[in-house]
């Protein structure tokens, strides 16, 4: 007790502030921590402390906290039915060269009218836990379901360590748009709202302006674990981990490249006749509703791998989770470019057949199948020059799957090609 | 249907309470792991198959494997045992001294054994690969210009930047094409992108080629910190054959002179081989003649058994071309008629065949109206082979219906 006294009383000296012969009070060490981790990087602490307090002013030290924590957050709530102390002013000492010693304190100047032992909370604020979601998808050759595995990484450089903390996940707005460089396709990334186009120092070309995200809570999920995190690790916890979901995997090749001269889509005969090569990759994994609601779903990445029979893996790629949606929980990613399979889209003809009235127009695809197995590729057709438009011709059956695009679902057997030839009449 | 929903929550509030039970954190150290496949991607990601054993008590208990890569990214760790329902709860790399390098597992087994196999997959870095090719175009000393047979040899370079060791794994590689790093040839400027300068017109985009997957034949051993070669392809004495390129690209239209046509070799890959395997993308180095007396290093495209490969070794003094624009009338409500030849000399003593990409170098709307042999029409552009003789000259001619551009 007397060398806690000493302790606390030179502290508080080396602090600065303390004044000679200011009573020292005593706290114990933190319990039942709970951390609400934001995708930002800010995390907000709760932990419970009782401290011993005289009437009048007491300088109390505060110690196992993080070091980078933010002073001006910390806030003292009561857990009983008494009025917490005022807190008057605190400082975080320590942890630094001048201060010798490795571990900061963090010194709070308190008022209480009541003599005795406090159960208080304190809450504060500090930078430096950060977190991230991956979904690990393991397919096995030939068959339609796999096993998915949630997992959280908590990477704590907070500058302290925590022993049965538990966890609360936050997302944020803003924490989707910090996380978009993890975005495996740049064509599906999503911008705030948007000023304009600026140009950035460093980058060719122009950005879009970003207005605002919001750094409000968007969702939380709880870890169903209380987690050890010690500083300067990173921590890795199961969420779900789950056998024979249902998986679907389907292609999409939309080969149209359309470039910043074309304007016109009525007038240009060379409106839409560029082309990409790449077929897109999808996935759908469908987790039945019982047992999802056991489960959280937070915004992550995706790998898929892929179990050979040979006893190898691959991985079928990378994609971004964002929220699944329905009754049964059905999680879709794009995986970016799928591996073996390329497109080509020609405009084989251009014909006026009543100059300015009405014009035909025909495509080729080619689809190469260079993987091992039968793909079926939804091969996905814009009729962007008029709404007026009529199928003269079509080689593969095809729907209408929107105003004014259609979809054609040939299947490419292993090794091989195929080629979907149609022709478009507009009228205006 | 198969679930295996985790009931963490009451187990590892037990655990805290009972935090530093003997059994719940009873600690075995897995060193020893017997790879099985490793599949090595070009833009650096790798993933490793791998499979050890270890004693298992039932219920909860920390293990703590060796040998896994620094650069392993523990996030993608992935751990099963069908036989003893083994589940990954948490995990974190060692931070003691002693236990420096090792992968603290939390894990739960529901059934005890002395040596429980477990299955390990993680992704990591490190592994790096590049393909490289030697190429010989044989021609007989007496005929020089006549490629009679060619030679493919082929091998993979591997490289381990980790300090982890991996022995006779299968190696599955994972690569986009090559850039073709032949120059471009200044020509007629539309917007169209086959057309030379007219990525100068369009935005940059991206540079995304679809990826191939291709297996090593062998499997191989990659000690840490070392480079291994393992060889793909090694065949002898192929029959190849010998075109000539005439391109709309290369020899513009105003030209009075003639002007070489490029030659390209074309053979056979891997056709009738039972064990013959897609050949990643890479380098190759081509050299020409009895002697290997021209050599010149190219980019080589992936190929499949049984596809041709085709090599460009360059302009050829030995065909020459041009092209002219004979005939082109007034236009008549908007269309006028053009008609161009296509003239090929042969001053060799061997017989040339020769394809001819032609672009004609006109407004893009036209129709073809007539042509002097059978042709073939793509994306605005027209295909026709020939045969030259020796010493002969061969002349093609096409006549298209143009529309008049609008403004």
């Amino acid at each position: 007790m007397r060398d806690f006294v000493i302790k606390s009383m030179a502290l508080a000296m080396l602090g600065g502030t303390v004044q000679a012969g200011e009573p020292m009070g005593r706290v114990s060490a933190p319990q039942a921590v709970m951390i609400s981790a934001y995708d930002s990087g800010y995390a907000l602490c709760s932990e419970l402390r009782t401290f011993e307090l005289g009437r009048g002013q007491m300088v109390v030290p505060l110690a196992d906290v993080p070091r980078r924590m933010l002073p001006m957050t910390v806030t003292l709530l009561s857990t009983g039915k008494g009025r917490a102390p005022d807190l008057l002013d605190c400082v975080l000492w320590g942890g630094g060269e001048a201060s010798g010693s490795d571990k900061p304190v963090l010194r709070c100047r308190l008022q209480t009218q009541e003599e005795g032992p406090a159960h208080l909370r304190v809450l504060y604020g500090a930078e430096g836990l950060s977190w991230r979601a991956l979904y690990v998808l393991l397919l096995r050759e030939g068959q339609a379901v796999g096993s998915l595995s949630v997992r959280v990484a908590l990477e704590n450089r907070l500058g302290g360590s925590f022993e049965n903390a538990r966890v609360r996940l936050v997302e944020t707005e803003r924490g989707e748009y910090l996380a978009q460089d993890d975005e495996p396709d740049r064509r599906t990334r999503r911008m705030p709202s948007t000023g304009g186009l600026r140009y950035l120092y460093g980058e060719a070309e122009p950005q879009m302006e970003k207005l605002a995200a919001s750094a409000a809570l968007s969702r939380t999920f709880d870890l169903p674990v209380p987690v050890n995190l010690p500083d300067g690790v990173t921590t890795y916890v199961t969420l779900l981990e789950q056998t024979d979901v249902p998986v679907a995997r389907f292609y999409v090749y939309d080969g149209v490249r359309l470039d910043r001269f074309e304007k016109n889509p009525r007038n240009d005969w060379n409106y839409g006749t560029a082309s990409q090569p790449l077929v897109d990759s999808y996935l759908e994994i469908r987790v039945p509703g019982e047992q999802a609601s056991a489960a959280v779903f937070p915004r992550g990445r995706l790998m898929a791998a892929l179990l050979r029979r040979d006893d190898t893996a691959d991985v079928l790629g990378y994609g971004i989770v964002r929220s699944p949606s329905g009754e049964e929980q059905t999680i879709r990613a794009q995986m970016g470019p799928a591996r073996g399979l390329r497109g080509v889209r020609e405009r084989v003809s251009y014909t006026e057949v009543t100059p300015f009235k009405e014009y035909e127009e025909s495509f080729t695809i080619r689809l190469d199948n260079d993987s091992e197995e039968d793909v079926e590729v939804r091969v996905v057709e814009h009729l962007y020059r008029w709404p007026v438009y009529e199928i003269v011709k079509a080689d593969t059956e095809y729907n209408a799957t929107g105003p004014q695009t259609i979809e054609f679902r040939p299947t490419i057997k292993a090794r091989g090609n195929r080629a979907i030839n149609y022709t478009v009449r507009y009228r205006w | 249907m198969n679930r295996r929903i985790q009931t963490l929550e009451r187990a590892r509030w037990r655990r805290g309470i009972a935090c530093t039970g003997a059994l719940a954190l009873a600690v075995s150290v897995v060193g020893r792991a017997e790879v099985i496949g490793l599949w090595i991607a070009d833009d650096g990601r790798c993933l490793a198959r791998d499979f050890r054993q270890v004693a298992l008590v039932e219920g909860e208990q920390d293990v703590e494997f060796e040998s896994l890569p620094a650069e392993a990214d523990l996030e993608t760790l992935q751990i099963w045992a069908p036989r003893a329902g083994v589940q990954l709860l948490d995990w974190s790399r060692a931070m003691k001294e002693d236990r420096r390098g090792r992968v603290r597992c939390h894990v739960r087994s529901q059934v005890p054994g002395p040596r429980v196999g477990l299955d390990l997959l993680y992704a990591f870095t490190g592994l790096t690969w590049a393909a490289h090719y030697d190429i010989w175009i044989r021609t007989e000393a007496s005929e020089a210009d006549r490629a009679v047979s060619a030679d493919l040899r082929g091998s993979v370079e591997i490289r381990n930047h980790t300090g982890t060791a991996f022995s006779n794994v299968l190696v599955r590689l994972v690569g986009r094409e090559s850039k073709d790093p032949a120059a471009k040839w200044p020509g007629f400027l539309l917007l169209d992108r086959r057309v030379p300068l007219s990525d100068a017109w369009f935005p940059e985009t991206s540079d995304e080629e679809p990826a191939y997957a291709y297996s090593v034949p062998l499997r191989v051993s990659l000690p840490q910190q070392a480079e291994v070669i393992v060889s793909l392809i090694n065949q002898s004495r192929v029959a190849a054959v010998r075109e000539f390129v005439f391109s709309s690209d290369e020899i513009p239209l105003e030209s009075h002179d003639f002007a070489p046509l490029r030659e390209e070799i074309r053979f056979s890959y891997g056709a009738g081989a039972e064990r013959a395997t897609a050949l990643p993308p890479g380098r190759v180095r081509v050299s020409v003649g009895p002697k290997r007396e021209r050599v010149f290093d190219a980019a080589f495209k992936r190929a499949m058994p049984g596809s041709d490969i085709r090599v460009d070794v360059g302009p050829s003094d030995a065909v020459w071309g041009r092209r002219k624009l004979v005939e082109r009338t007034l236009p008549v409500a908007g269309y006028r008629s053009e008609t161009y030849e296509l003239q090929i000399q042969n001053r060799s003593d061997s017989v040339a065949v020769v394809r001819i990409e032609e672009q004609p170098p006109t407004a893009p709307v036209w129709i073809v109206q007539k042509t002097s042999i059978p042709h073939e029409e793509r994306v605005n552009r027209l295909f026709f082979r020939c045969t030259v003789p020796p010493r002969g000259e061969e002349r093609v001619t096409y006549s298209i219906r143009v529309r008049e551009p609008r403004l």
